[in-house]
């Protein structure tokens, strides 16, 4: 993984209120809906760990990100960043009808398949996001998963990892159950090492284990077992 | 590009690691601490092996382990905790897999086990010294528990057995260990626990903070143990691990430094 020199281009607020800074690329990437990258400010004093960004939206110049607990960023402060880090989400090709579901976080790691979904002309719905107020017209929101059964064929959630029971329980799906159509979750954690080494990421699927750097943090649900 | 850590300047007393048959030559400062940097090869394109004194290995034991359901890493002030429940596919399959990238790496290999029991650890050095490639073991104790009863077993071994006790353990229990018999002892990192959100997340504290203790405890012991003590705890600099030297340690184990600037110097 490279290291990437980036500088922080502005500093503004995301639909939830929480703070976020939008970050420049020395030079043009692509990164994909579900990639997250690891992040280390040039002024940081003593730092112990590189912050983990998931973007809340993407350009081929940069991405956006909330900016990380108790950090104070500024316009042009000099960032190395690794990544883009997992292949990102991989909704069916045919599907239409996507639903984004979060629980107990802001929708924001969701936010680039949105866009995604919304520049493709899908479908889109989402449940379980505190900041609805703020979603374009055209995405439906629910009160519930139970509303989209029988129309979503694809499903993408995201929840802090160490939540992902409380996830099932909201789709109502025991572990083992199969669910109706193709659920991806990105599990949202901080990384330790980022390139495979510490297995602090590591979470059992019924392949073996798996690291969430290296193959996640996009998995299939229900080949989760933790 | 692999980081570099070669302390080019310093003057460096290469410690041996000596055991029944065998003995080991750090014929470098450095060494990667275990959990740091893999098993063999899996960082080699982060980390510059060549400058490194030896790899200390992922920890392994004896039967396979599957990752902790609550794995994880937490900020701290001063550091972070780290658990993952120490995830590995035992020593068998371990040896299979990696037997062959050993070879092929430019520094020793020093085995950082898991063991339950001095009959265990006996079990599993059996094992490793019919491999010529492993030149030492590390073996991480939690406590203090079996640490006297393993220091006799290292001492019987016939490769160089390094004991690591945490941290915080206190410079008499680093000597009792080396009177037991441990031919060479490392500093563990010590355990800890953070409440965030209601949710308390246990697990191993590595960081910036560890560094008084490590070089406190390095300065307490440096002159006083027969055996040799590679330091760790906090190193995040080439200056750390240079005063760690000055005080006494005859080597010194990177952590979280080794993540940290894959393209810079320590």
């Amino acid at each position: 993984m490279n290291t990437k020199h980036c500088v922080v281009r502005s500093i503004g607020k995301e639909a939830a209120g929480q703070a976020s800074a939008w970050i420049d690329f020395e030079r043009a990437l692509k990164p994909q809906p579900g990639q997250i990258f690891q992040a280390l400010p040039q002024h940081a004093v003593s730092p112990a760990l590189r912050h983990t960004l998931y973007p809340t939206a993407l350009r081929q110049a940069g991405f956006r990100t909330l900016l990380p607990r108790g950090e104070r960023w500024q316009p042009g402060d000099h960032i190395d960043v690794w990544g883009p880090i997992g292949p990102g989400f991989s909704p069916p090709a045919q599907s239409r009808n996507w639903l984004l579901a979060v629980v107990d976080i802001p929708l924001a790691p969701l936010r680039p398949l949105l866009e995604s979904g919304r520049s493709a002309g899908l479908n889109l719905a989402v449940v379980g996001a505190p900041e609805t107020a703020t979603l374009p017209v055209d995405v439906e929101v629910l009160a519930s998963p139970a509303e989209a059964r029988g129309w979503a064929d694809y499903i993408a959630a995201a929840v802090p990892r160490h939540r992902i029971d409380a996830l099932r329980r909201y789709f109502q799906l025991e572990q083992s159950l199969r669910p109706a159509c193709p659920v991806e979750v990105m599990l949202v954690d901080e990384l330790g090492c980022g390139f495979g080494v510490c297995r602090a990421c590591a979470v059992s699927t019924s392949n073996g284990w798996r690291l969430c750097c290296s193959h996640g943090p996009i998995f299939p649900l229900d080949v989760l077992r933790i | 590009m692999a980081r570099s850590f070669h302390l080019m300047s310093f003057e460096f007393k290469p410690p041996v690691l000596s055991a029944g048959k065998r003995e080991l030559m750090l014929t470098q400062p450095l060494l990667c601490a275990a959990g740091f940097a893999g098993f063999s090869r899996e960082a080699e394109e982060t980390i510059d092996f060549n400058h490194l004194g030896a790899l200390i290995t992922n920890p392994i034991s004896l039967r396979p382990r599957s990752p902790a359901r609550n794995a994880g890493v937490r900020r701290v002030p001063g550091g972070f905790l780290l658990h993952s429940g120490l995830p590995n596919e035992g020593l068998e399959a371990t040896l299979r897999r990696h037997q062959q990238r050993w070879h092929e790496l430019p520094c020793p290999v020093i085995a950082h086990i898991i063991a339950d029991s001095p009959d265990q650890l006996e079990r599993i050095l059996l094992q490793l010294e019919a491999e010529p490639v492993i030149a030492a073991v590390e073996i991480g104790f939690e406590t203090a528990a079996l640490v006297e009863a393993c220091a006799a077993v290292a001492a019987r071994a016939e490769l160089p057995v390094i004991l690591r006790l945490p941290l915080d353990s206190g410079a008499e229990a680093f000597m009792r260990a080396a009177d037991a018999g441990a031919p060479a002892l490392s500093m563990g990192p010590p355990r800890g626990a953070s409440d965030r959100d209601g949710a308390t997340f246990s697990g191993r504290l590595y960081g910036p903070s560890l560094l008084p203790l490590a070089l406190q405890l390095t300065q307490q012991l440096g002159s006083a143990l027969a055996v040799p003590l590679i330091a760790a705890g906090g190193v995040g600099s080439r200056r750390d691990a240079q005063r760690l030297l000055q005080v006494g340690a005859a080597a010194v184990q990177l952590d979280y430094a080794l993540w940290l600037h894959p393209s810079g110097e320590l």
